[in-house]
């Protein structure tokens, strides 16, 4: 099949056919059971009114338009129904469509924000296939793959169709083997559902040319050339088609039929989360954004399924239209992709917010992980059956009391007491090792103690010494050097750890048993 | 009628024994202290409130020997607001596990209580030590029913006069400091009786071996 692609060919010519002509096929209607050799096949997905829905939602009714600068005029992009009844016509001048329709509504085309929406479609769609591709202004998704997990061809087009319409964009479908056709009656607003690469070229024989975007001036020659259909160009000579179009022409009427290759990059969804709502009307309390914090969530939830990640740490943004900006971070201590804990750990990071001024959006940014690390439960659980999980408890306390309200211990070796034990993240594991006999309790800090009859007193009440005695000196090399000498001592009603200072001679309480 | 079937009868009580005796518990650690107690422990499931002089002496070695058992399961023990540090060394003398310790220092008294509920009610805790000067009828009655529903030990350490002659805790005991010891009295017991003037001994911890020097012995 690899012909090259700059082959004279002679139309009619006894020794060579015309290589765009397929062989007449036997009747037959397209199998929707899918294609049983592995051939690729491609849905795409194109949005015909998308340039128009991302910078308005005005009625239907109301004639409008989106335009873009093209050379030195406006030219009209996308219209409305209403526009389109008027007359009014893509590609035509601004000038023109106003002088028809003076109340007409018209906005400038904003790419950026149409790129965006086509790459939160892909990510969506990547539940389906991971071959997702954006290619213009469509979405092709590789579907061979992914029939026999859904069920046949039929099952997997009425899912995504039902996804689709929930994505409040008007659209049109196609299903053929080859990208470039796939897109072209995507485009040219034909349902195709075709599996079969042999009947391809029959089903797009009358689409017009003008679909496959081949510019204006080429469009024109082949209008002068009385070609209107691609099955006319299609049976054109190759040599000639080259001439007086272009090489890069018949590359792409390769592609289309698949004829050539035509790899597609496929897109990959970053491994962040970041979607934002508008609110509908300035909202100064927390209660108030609840149905929008939980519409935030439930779309990640759907995202962390699909993609196989999870997230441990949250950040809410609130912001008003004057620049206003709070950030709200929900931590948690190990990944997670339960909606309903990050709606619990959500409402305690927010209840401890307070709203100084009223708030117009709110979005929702988290990073993706994907190793998550899971742990081997086992068959029979044991006796120790209980219903809560220890994290979440733990990212419950830190996110309403803070970070530094909720800590661990852990041991550490050094002879100080002060040092001899340190905070530490809940739940982490330090040295382990023995001591001498020590109290339960320590003050945080030594206490100074009275005398009494060269006794220490505590409570009035002088203390018994215990003989004992334990001298701990040490920490010379890191300013906060001890020089004690530590008593087991008790009165009838306690038993406690005091030292003496020796550097002052002073005595003080430092721990209770 | 016989006077068996008479005495089986459940809203009949018999304050010789025991009734609760299935109720699951943790031994206490002193055999004086668990004969007085139903089942033989302190009660899971249920508030245990100790009601000490001042709350700067709260006797951490009383409880010191449950926390160990406890200690064995994979859940916290949250502390909230202890009055001084409980000192890593002599917990882990104490075969305490500090990994397990959760150490909950709010700043305000209502974040306390809402942590102390919080943490029974996720059952993601095998006791829950509170310390507090006071705590009311209503909070208390929230907690005991917060407890119930769980399997966890929740203990609170509260000054003794001012204290609400009525409780909705399981059980209620009074300390009094004594020179070996402490003496406890035990002002209600649910399934058991009241017990006065029980002195306890203080006792020196078992030294604790580290499971990875077990082998060498």
């Amino acid at each position: 099949m690899n012909q090259h692609s700059n082959t004279c060919v002679i139309p009619g010519s006894p020794t060579s056919r015309t290589l765009f002509a397929v062989p007449p096929s036997p009747p037959q209607t397209p199998s929707l059971t899918g294609p049983s050799n592995k051939l690729p096949l491609w849905l795409a997905l194109y949005f015909p009114k998308l340039s128009l829905e991302v910078v308005t939602s005005l009625a239907e009714n109301t004639p409008a338009v989106a335009f873009e600068q093209q050379r030195q005029a406006y030219r009209i992009i996308t219209v409305n129904d209403a526009a389109n009844q008027a007359g009014i016509r893509p590609d035509m001048t601004l000038a023109t469509a106003r002088a028809m329709v003076p109340q007409l509504k018209t906005f400038p085309r904003d790419q950026r924000s149409e790129q965006q929406i086509l790459e939160k479609l892909a990510s969506r769609a990547t539940r389906w296939t991971p071959a997702v591709v954006i290619r213009e202004d469509c979405l092709l998704m590789e579907i061979a793959g992914s029939l026999k997990l859904y069920g046949g061809l039929q099952s997997l087009l009425i899912s995504v169709d039902s996804w689709i319409q929930t994505e409040a964009h008007r659209f049109q479908t196609a299903v053929t083997p080859t990208p470039a056709s796939a897109i072209l009656s995507a485009r040219a607003g034909r349902t195709l559902c075709v599996t079969d690469r042999g009947q391809l070229v029959s089903h797009l024989r009358d689409l017009p040319v003008g679909w496959l975007n081949l510019g204006r001036r080429r469009n024109d020659l082949l209008n002068r050339l009385g070609i209107h259909k691609i099955g006319g160009l299609l049976r054109l000579p190759r040599h000639g088609l080259a001439r007086r179009l272009n090489p890069t022409v018949l590359n792409q009427l390769d592609q289309l039929i698949g004829r050539t290759a035509d790899p597609q990059l496929f897109y990959t969804p970053p491994l962040t989360f970041y979607e934002d709502v508008a609110l509908i009307q300035d909202v100064d309390s927390i209660e108030f954004l609840l149905p929008a914090i939980e519409h935030l969530l439930n779309t990640m939830g759907v995202q962390l399924k699909h993609s196989c990640t999870a997230a441990n740490h949250l950040n809410w943004i609130l912001t008003d239209d004057h620049g206003y900006s709070l950030d709200i971070p929900v931590q948690m201590s190990c990944p997670r992709r339960e909606t309903q804990v990050f709606l619990k750990l959500s409402r305690l990071a927010f209840e401890a917010i307070q709203l100084k001024r009223p708030i117009t959006h709110l979005a929702l940014k988290a990073k993706l992980l994907t190793s998550i690390p899971e742990d081997n439960d086992t068959l029979m659980t044991d006796n120790c059956n209980f219903s809560g999980d220890p994290t979440v408890l733990l990212d419950s306390l830190q996110n309403r009391l803070g970070f530094k309200a909720v800590q661990g211990i852990r041991l550490n070796p050094d002879h100080r007491p002060e040092q001899s034990w340190m905070p530490c993240s809940p739940g982490e594991l330090g040295p382990t090792f023995q001591s001498s006999p020590r109290p339960l309790w320590l003050l945080h800090r030594p206490r100074h103690m009275d005398i009494k009859h060269g006794q220490p007193c505590l409570q009035g009440k002088p203390l018994l010494l215990d003989k004992q005695i334990e001298r701990i000196s040490s920490g010379w090399w890191d300013k906060k050097p001890v020089k004690r000498d530590y008593y087991l001592a008790s009165n009838n009603q306690l038993r406690v750890w005091i030292f003496r200072d020796l550097g002052s001679g002073q005595w003080y309480l430092h721990g209770i048993f | 009628m016989s006077i068996e079937s008479c005495l089986n009868r459940r809203d009949i009580w018999r304050g010789n024994r025991s009734t609760i005796t299935t109720r699951s518990v943790v031994p206490t650690g002193f055999d004086e202290l668990d004969q007085c107690l139903p089942g033989g422990g302190w009660p899971l499931g249920a508030m245990t409130e100790v009601l000490v002089k001042d709350i700067n002496h709260s006797p951490l070695w009383l409880i010191a020997p449950a926390l160990s058992v406890l200690s064995k399961q994979a859940r916290w023990q949250t502390w909230i607001t202890p009055p001084h540090t409980p000192f890593a060394p002599a917990l882990n003398d104490n075969g305490i596990e500090l990994s397990r310790i959760l150490l909950v220092r709010p700043s305000r008294q209502q974040d306390a209580l809402w942590a102390a509920e919080e943490s029974l009610r996720s059952g993601g805790c095998s006791v829950v030590l509170f310390w507090t000067q006071h705590l009311g009828r209503t909070p208390l009655r929230r907690l005991q029913l917060a407890a119930e529903r769980s399997q966890t030990w929740m203990i609170c350490f509260c000054t003794g006069p001012a204290v609400d002659p009525h409780t909705s805790a399981a059980l209620r005991i009074q300390c009094q400091p004594d020179p070996d010891g402490i003496q406890l009295n035990i002002l209600k017991c649910r399934g058991g009786r009241s017990v006065n003037n029980l002195t306890l001994s203080r006792r020196i911890p078992v030294q604790h071996i580290p499971s990875d020097m077990g082998c060498c012995l």
